[in-house]
This record gives structure tokens, C-alpha cells and sequence, in this order.
């Protein structure tokens, strides 16, 4: 009887959403101590260069230029801090220690790891969203601008030519300058390139857990993300002669590694092309997916990890 | 399974379990997934350039190529442009030719791309063509012929992209109409873009002058009559238009324009 009583009584522990957020509230106060946000003084170069120059190319060609750049830029920001913030995650635990203190206490591997993920996440959201609001407010400038060099241009003309200016004509040209900066589409692109973040994240977490090298782990990173954005390029080329073995090497790699041009949909949109929530959506919950793919196999390696 | 994965505790085999069945499950819905993502992006006409333009490969340079892969078509094909704006300027019409055709080719749903492009060729480089004075006077008019064609194969090049847009069409009417002096021709891409949803309203008059000026006096009647139906439509040159087409088919007095 009394041995019975001695007996500690062991609780199963339930996976807990508190505990995540709690890791990840801890991950986003250590990437910001690192100061993963002066990357984004990178954007607001290119912004500035890319919203001064080009007046002497049509209103059309200036915010196409605009939008090209600055969601390029986003892109490689956002890819670099995707990267190299979650490539830092796992061995900056290792090396401080820190993480044989939390798996010591009653936390799910899964839990230290997905705290990790939501927490490099919310980063990377936090820099889209910021660099977005640059973006939308420096084109709303832009936009002023041009109208008034496009007003001025047109009476001009009309003082050349000796005429009257319409208010019909003004309007129009004031018509084509808005339809040229707003476009809403322009959310669809971002929302997909976040996606696209969200799954580079993944994939770099995923090396993480198996990798002891923080350079391997960029490096690999970074070459997945080349090879998910040319595998169909090479699917493409190798379609009409390929041998046993191409064919066997690219069905390989197109099994593993996520088709990332499936995100880039930018290019398309800024010059006019439309996709809509429908099709964005499908695209989304397929990014979704292959970052759940992902993060599984950062737990099986993380789990069997000699931590 | 090699023993490092061998499982040792519980956790570990639920570990195993649940993120066995995720990934299987995920791996066997990739590819159905992938093929109804690009059939959807080809019915939104998006992807644009493949590997199959080898005019783009023999092009640019590897850097340019891999960063048009890497999804920074847009950003190149705006530094070629840029660059092909810089030889306009400097009037060096080949390369200028060949960057903006190469820029349209990287981005060929910019219809603003192929739109100026065959712009410079059929206008300033054409021009360029009829006053160089190192040329004889045939090798002139043989330039010029040149760069027309070469606007015309741009148009042509742009809708076969761009067949939803009324830009294009629009476009090769005026540069038919206005340089090959050929209203006949011109008519009937001003009727193909006058068909797009996108069409402003003088594009529909548009038709109805071409066929004026390829002389098919009949017809152009009868289009400026239902044109002006159109309360949309009535603006001074086509009453004015009608009126002189009235007197020209001698149309009684009864069915005449009252107004």
C-alpha cells in the first residue's frame, strides 16, 4: 500500500499550443535582438532608386519598373531572411545549450520545433508586411508625381498647338495613370511570394534538423530553392528525347523538391495578366501542403536527433 | 531503416507514425496537385517564356538566364529594355532591335513591350532608314522596307500573346493605315479590335474610316449610319462623314440623316 502511494503519478502530456507560442514568441525576441530587419534598409535603396529614375520612359514603363524591382527585391529579402533565420534557429540552441534545458522540461520535440517555425514566421511576415506598406505608399507617391508631370506635359501641348484642354482628355490621361499604379492583383503576387517564404522556411528548417553546419544548411537551402524554381524548365527540355535515366534522375527530383515557380506569378500579373482567388487559393493550400511535407520530416529528423 | 531511426521510446514510434502517414500522404498528392496548378496557370495564359525560346538562350548571358529562371523574368527583361532605350538614344538601331525584341520575348504578355517596339521600328527606325545619307536611294527604300516589315512581324508576333487585347490590333490598323497606306488591311485589324471586351469606344469608328479611305463608299455608309444609331457614336465627324456620303450615293431625301 504504501509503495503504491510512493509512486509518482505520470500524467501523459498533451500537446499544447501555449508552449508554441511561448517558443516562438522567444524566437521572434531573439531574431529581432539580431537585428534580421536591417536587411530591409536593402529595399528601401532599391525602392528609392527604382521610384527617382526612369521619367523619361512612358508612365506605363515607370510603374512597370517600379513594381518589377521592388517585388524582386522582395523576394531575395524576403528568400534571404527566410533562409538564414531559420538556418540559425537549431545551431544557435545547440551552441548556447539553451536546448537541453527546454527538451528537458515537458515539451514535445515537435513543439520546440514548430515554436521555431511559427516564430522565423512571423519575422518573415512581419518584413513582408512592412516592406508591402513601403512599396504601397512609395507607388501612391509615384503616382502623384507622374499625374502632375503628365498634366504638365498636356498643357504644354495644348499651349504648343494653341488649344483648349478638355477636361475629357485630363481625365483620361488621369485614368491611365491610376489603372497603370493600382492594380489589387498585385496582393495576389505578394500573398503567394509569402507562401513561397513560408515553404523556403520550411525546407531550410528541414536541413536544419539533420545538419550540424550553419553554412551547409544556406548553401543546401539555396540550392533547392534554384533547383524547385528550374525543375520544370529541365522537365520541359528533356521532354521529347529523354533517356531511361534523365527520366528516372528529373521524376526523382520532381517527386522531392516543390515546383517554386508555381509562387512566382508576379511577372504575369504586372503586366496585366489575372488570377483569381480561386486559382491563388489552389496555389496557396498547394505551398501549404509541401511546408507541412516539410516540417514532418524535420520532425522525424529532429525527433531521432542525438540532442 | 538504419539504427540511428530505430525507434527507442513510444513518443518516438507516434513520431514516426504521424509523420510517415503526412508525408506519404503529401507526396502522393504533389503531383495531381502540380498538374492542376499549371493547367490552371495556362488557362489564366501565365508562365510565359519556356526553355523552348532558344532565341532567349542564345541571347543572354548565363547570369541573365539563370536569374530569368529564378523567377526574375521581369527585372531582366526591364534592364534589356532600359538598355535597348539607351542604344535608341544613341541611334543604334540593331541592337536596339534586337533588345527590345528580346525583352518582348522574356515578358510576351507585355503588350506594352511589343506595342512600342514595333512603335520604333515602324516609325523612327524606318524614318532613320529613308534619311541616312551614306545610302543610295534604293538601299534607302529597301531599309525602309525592312523595318516595316519588321514592325508588322512585331504586331503580328505581340497578338499571337496578346489575342485577348484590343491594343495590338489597334496598333497595326494605324501603322497599316498611316505607313503602308493599305486601309483596306487596316480595317480589318481595326474590326478585330473593335471585337475585344477591352476596346475603347473610338476603335469602333476606327473600322468605319478605314473602310472609307479603301474607297468602299457603300459600306462605310452603311457602318457611319449604324454607328450613329449609337448615341455613344455621334460626334461631328461622322455626320459630317454621312452627310458627304449622302450626297456622294445620291441617297434620297427620305432616308437621309435629319439632324
Amino acid at each position: 500500500m504504501t509503495d503504491e502511494l510512493s509512486k509518482p503519478v505520470l500524467k501523459p502530456l498533451v500537446f499544447s499550443p501555449a508552449r508554441i507560442f511561448i517558443i516562438a514568441s522567444n524566437t521572434v525576441t531573439e531574431l529581432v535582438r539580431q537585428k534580421v530587419f536591417n536587411v530591409l534598409l536593402v529595399f528601401g535603396l532599391v525602392i528609392i532608386c527604382s521610384s527617382s529614375f526612369w521619367s523619361e520612359f512612358s508612365p506605363e514603363d515607370q510603374f512597370k519598373f517600379m513594381k518589377d524591382f521592388c517585388l524582386g527585391a522582395m523576394v531575395v529579402i524576403g528568400a534571404v531572411m527566410s533562409v538564414v533565420g531559420t538556418a540559425m534557429l537549431l545551431p544557435q540552441e545547440l551552441e548556447q545549450r539553451t536546448v537541453y534545458t527546454i527538451l528537458s522540461k515537458p515539451v514535445y520535440r515537435i513543439e520546440f520545433l514548430l515554436g521555431k517555425f511559427f516564430g522565423q514566421v512571423c519575422v518573415v511576415f512581419a518584413g513582408v508586411a512592412m516592406m508591402t506598406l513601403v512599396f504601397g505608399g512609395v507607388l501612391y507617391f509615384k503616382e502623384l508625381s507622374v499625374k502632375k508631370q503628365v498634366r504638365a506635359e498636356l498643357q504644354r501641348a495644348v499651349e504648343v498647338h494653341n488649344l483648349k484642354l478638355e477636361d475629357k482628355l485630363v481625365s483620361d490621361q488621369m485614368t491611365k495613370v491610376e489603372n497603370a499604379s493600382r492594380d489589387m492583383n498585385l496582393v495576389k503576387a505578394i500573398l503567394l511570394m509569402f507562401v513561397n517564404l513560408l515553404l523556403i522556411s520550411a525546407i531550410t528548417l528541414c536541413i536544419s534538423s539533420f545538419s550540424n553546419s550553419l553554412v551547409f544548411t544556406v548553401v543546401i537551402s539555396f540550392m533547392i530553392i534554384m533547383i524547385g524554381n528550374m525543375q520544370h524548365i529541365a522537365r520541359e527540355a528533356w521532354a521529347g528525347s529523354m533517356s531511361p535515366i534523365k527520366q528516372v534522375f528529373i521524376k526523382v527530383v520532381a517527386f522531392v523538391i516543390p515546383d517554386l515557380q508555381k509562387f512566382n506569378v508576379a511577372d504575369d500579373i504586372i503586366v496585366g495578366r489575372v488570377l483569381d482567388w480561386g486559382g491563388t487559393s489552389l496555389t496557396c493550400g498547394y505551398g501549404l501542403m509541401m511546408t507541412l511535407l516539410f516540417l514532418a520530416v524535420a520532425w522525424m529528423f529532429f525527433e531521432f536527433r542525438e540532442v | 531503416m538504419t539504427k540511428h531511426f530505430q525507434p527507442r521510446t513510444g513518443q518516438q514510434r507516434w513520431c514516426l507514425a504521424i509523420a510517415g502517414l503526412v508525408i506519404v500522404v503529401c507526396l502522393a498528392l504533389k503531383s495531381p496537385y502540380e498538374a492542376k496548378v499549371s493547367a490552371l496557370y495556362r488557362a489564366h495564359k501565365m508562365g510565359g517564356t519556356t526553355f523552348a525560346s532558344k532565341d532567349v538562350r542564345q541571347q543572354v548571358t548565363q547570369m541573365m538566364f539563370v536569374a530569368v529562371l529564378s523567377g526574375f523574368r521581369g527585372v531582366i527583361s526591364n534592364f534589356i529594355w532600359i538598355s535597348a532605350h539607351m542604344d535608341f538614344q544613341q541611334e543604334r538601331w540593331v541592337r536596339m532591335k534586337e533588345k527590345m525584341l528580346l525583352s518582348a520575348t522574356l515578358q510576351p504578355y507585355s503588350v506594352q513591350y511589343w506595342s512600342t517596339a514595333a512603335w520604333h521600328f515602324g516609325w523612327n527606325t524606318s524614318y532613320a532608314a529613308t534619311v541616312d545619307e551614306k545610302l543610295t536611294e534604293v538601299e534607302r527604300e529597301r531599309n525602309r522596307k525592312v523595318w516595316y516589315d519588321m514592325a508588322q512581324d512585331t504586331y503580328l508576333k505581340g497578338i499571337s500573346f496578346n489575342s485577348d487585347t484590343y491594343k495590338l490590333y489597334a496598333d497595326m490598323g494605324h501603322f497599316l493605315k498611316e505607313k503602308e497606306k493599305n486601309p483596306a488591311g487596316s480595317a480589318k485589324y481595326y474590326h478585330l479590335a473593335a471585337k475585344q471586351p477591352d476596346a475603347p469606344l473610338f476603335i469602333f469608328r476606327q473600322e468605319a474610316y478605314a473602310v472609307y479611305e479603301a474607297g468602299d463608299r457603300a459600306k462605310a455608309y452603311r457602318m457611319f449610319r449604324e454607328l450613329w444609331n449609337n448615341p455613344l457614336h455621334r460626334v461631328p465627324t461622322i455626320s459630317t462623314r454621312i452627310r458627304e456620303l449622302e450626297t456622294e450615293l445620291a441617297i434620297p431625301q427620305g432616308e437621309r440623316l435629319t439632324r
